[in-house]
């Protein structure tokens, strides 16, 4: 048998380039299709980030708009309100009042299929909300955070105390 | 055919990220410089808009990362169907373009009101 594959190898050595050329054409192949399905799998790569910049965007132009717009017929902004709530025994806008009033513009300024969560801290207080109220959620968050400063009258003076505001974007699962 | 296939769509999907980056470069600074409101003490208010600077705005082509782009804008407000504008030129037909809505303030009747601004751009 030996004899007889040395015979052929011999006699006919177009059958070794035959088998090296079918190789090199089999691997050619694999390698196309190999870089045919890398580009497949990663050419919404740049897609998907260019998603979450235009979310990170849109996350810290909701900050700011809470930040700047007034809460209703008050000449407070939202933020303002809230950090208000969170330190001062009597609040310029009323609690309940507050809540309905952000529910009702974050309806109107969330994207389509995001909720929001909005937490204000001060030590150990917090005041946080989330719209709408959904559960917790795996997906990528967006957050913008500032700080709020809230002037409180004490017996004889005033203090400048400062509260840490975060926005996170989300969406819902 | 499946490599040329797959380069395609990768270019499609590169050339829409570079529009969606231009597109919220163009609203950045329409926020921040263009249409920004300047209180009664003359300081600029970033991301507050002043809707009055919307129809005088001249130019609706930028440059941005050596690329030409044009742009339509229009303010949406809260609780109101029509919005104001859109302003700028006809988006031609089959170009891609790239819709970015962000949330803002707008002053109007001595009060800062949350709205909305709509940028839609695409390549000039």
């Amino acid at each position: 048998m030996a004899r007889l594959s040395c015979y052929i190898y011999n006699k006919f050595p177009w059958e070794r380039r035959g088998v090296a050329d079918v190789l090199a054409i089999a691997m050619m192949f694999l390698l196309m299709v190999m870089v045919g399905v890398l580009l497949h799998a990663y050419m919404l790569t740049p897609l998907r980030s260019a998603t979450d910049r235009q979310m990170q965007l849109k996350s810290e132009y909701l900050y700011k708009t809470m930040e700047t717009a007034w809460a209703g017929p008050y000449s407070k902004s939202y933020l303002r309100a809230a950090a208000d709530n969170l330190v001062l025994a009597a609040p310029t806008v009323p609690a309940e009042y507050l809540r309905s009033a952000m529910e009702n513009t974050l309806g109107y300024l969330l994207p389509q299929d995001h909720a929001i969560e909005i937490t204000l801290t001060h030590e150990n207080r917090t005041w946080k909300l989330i719209y709408p109220d959904v559960g917790p959620s795996d997906g990528k968050r967006f957050s913008h955070s500032g700080s709020i400063s809230v002037i409180k009258a004490e017996a004889e003076n005033e203090r400048t105390i400062l509260v840490q505001a975060t926005l996170t974007l989300f969406r819902m699962g | 055919m499946l490599i040329v296939s797959a380069y395609r769509q990768y270019r499609y999907s590169s050339e829409m990220a570079l529009l969606s980056d231009s597109t919220s470069s163009i609203a950045t600074h329409l926020a921040l410089n263009e249409l920004v409101y300047t209180d009664a003490t003359g300081t600029l208010r970033p991301y507050v808009i002043d809707p009055a600077k919307l129809p005088s705005l001249a130019n609706f082509k930028r440059t941005v990362g050596g690329e030409n782009f044009e742009f339509q804008v229009s303010v949406l407000y809260m609780g109101e169907n029509e919005p104001l504008g859109p302003y700028g030129p006809a988006l031609p037909e089959e170009e891609m373009n790239c819709t970015l809505v962000i949330a803002a303030t707008v002053f109007e009747n001595d009060r800062y009101l949350p709205a909305k601004i709509k940028v839609m751009a695409w390549r000039a």
